[in-house]
């Protein structure tokens, strides 16, 4: 008999990416199927952190952190973002 | 499943699954099908205290704990026991690495 | 606890973890290694080497099999994921489907 279903290390390790998020840095190896889970619950800060210490390997992270910092910019409005 | 240790020498970690009450004779018979070395010529050691794990006593008596790392060392030629040699992994991990038990 | 019933994964450095073939079933990569007959010449030998995954990583993910199973007999603990960890061992995971 299964009680509870057993969560996946891939579903822990998200959880734990998410929890440690101010802690992210270079993400230029990490998928970014991956990614997706994680970077919408970055602040600004985090992005920014995150997108410098990445940049030499760029690819589409940028297109995710646009997304991400997109929707932060419906929420708080474009004054918060502008730097 | 109740529990299970990590039995260490050089390179090579060993799981084995266990249950508090037996003892280490019963862990070092489990190990011999694994490592063909007889349980005379093992000597397990407990790495969090550095204490040498005696045959009679079961791993609850000794204090040894789920996911515990256990090192193994070994009798050639019945000669002395070898000294404990666990290589720390070679990997951009290590630098953290203390040499403590993980919990 | 025999032979058999035990497989050796090799991490990138050449360390070596022998696991039960239970546990290691765990992850559907490695299930379909050792159970896809003649794919590949590791599960005969019962050795599969991971060049891609360091030896830290591959101790963790041999730590989380376990877990797992115990977790299935209805020890319900918490697996500790250290953070410095989490990008590599999420690789490694998402390879293994674990």
């Amino acid at each position: 008999m299964w009680g509870k279903k057993i969560p996946t290390l891939l579903e822990l390790c998200i959880q734990t990416a998410i929890d440690n998020v101010r802690y992210l840095g270079d993400v230029g190896e990490t998928d970014i199927d991956l990614l997706k889970d994680i970077l919408p619950h970055c602040t600004v800060d985090h992005l920014m952190h995150i997108e410098n210490s990445t940049e030499a390997k760029q690819r589409d992270v940028d297109e995710a952190q646009n997304r991400a910092v997109d929707r932060f910019k419906q929420r708080f409005g474009n004054e918060v973002v502008s730097k | 499943m109740a529990m299970y240790i990590r039995v260490k020498r050089n390179k090579t970690t060993y799981f084995v699954q266990c249950d508090p009450t037996e003892t280490i004779l019963d862990i070092k018979q489990k190990l011999c099908s694994l490592i063909d070395q007889p349980v005379n010529d093992q000597r397990l050691i407990l790495r969090a205290t550095g204490e040498v794990l005696e045959d009679s006593k079961t791993l609850a008596d000794q204090k040894v704990e789920n996911d515990a790392v256990v090192a193994l060392t070994l009798r050639k030629d019945g000669s002395e026991f070898e000294d404990v040699n666990i290589e720390p992994p070679n990997d951009s991990f290590y630098s953290r690495e203390d040499g403590s038990p993980s919990r | 606890m025999t032979k058999e019933e035990m497989v050796t994964l090799i991490s990138a450095e050449g360390f070596e973890f022998v696991i039960d073939k239970k546990a290691a079933m765990v992850s559907q990569t490695i299930r379909n290694m050792l159970t896809s007959p003649g794919s590949f010449a590791e599960s005969r030998e019962g050795k599969v080497t991971f060049p891609e995954i360091s030896t830290t990583i591959l101790e963790k993910i041999c730590q989380y099999f376990y877990w797992s199973l115990q977790y299935a007999s209805g020890k319900e603990t918490e697996f500790h994921i250290e953070p410095e960890l989490t990008l590599e061992l999420m690789m490694a995971a998402n390879y293994l489907h674990t």
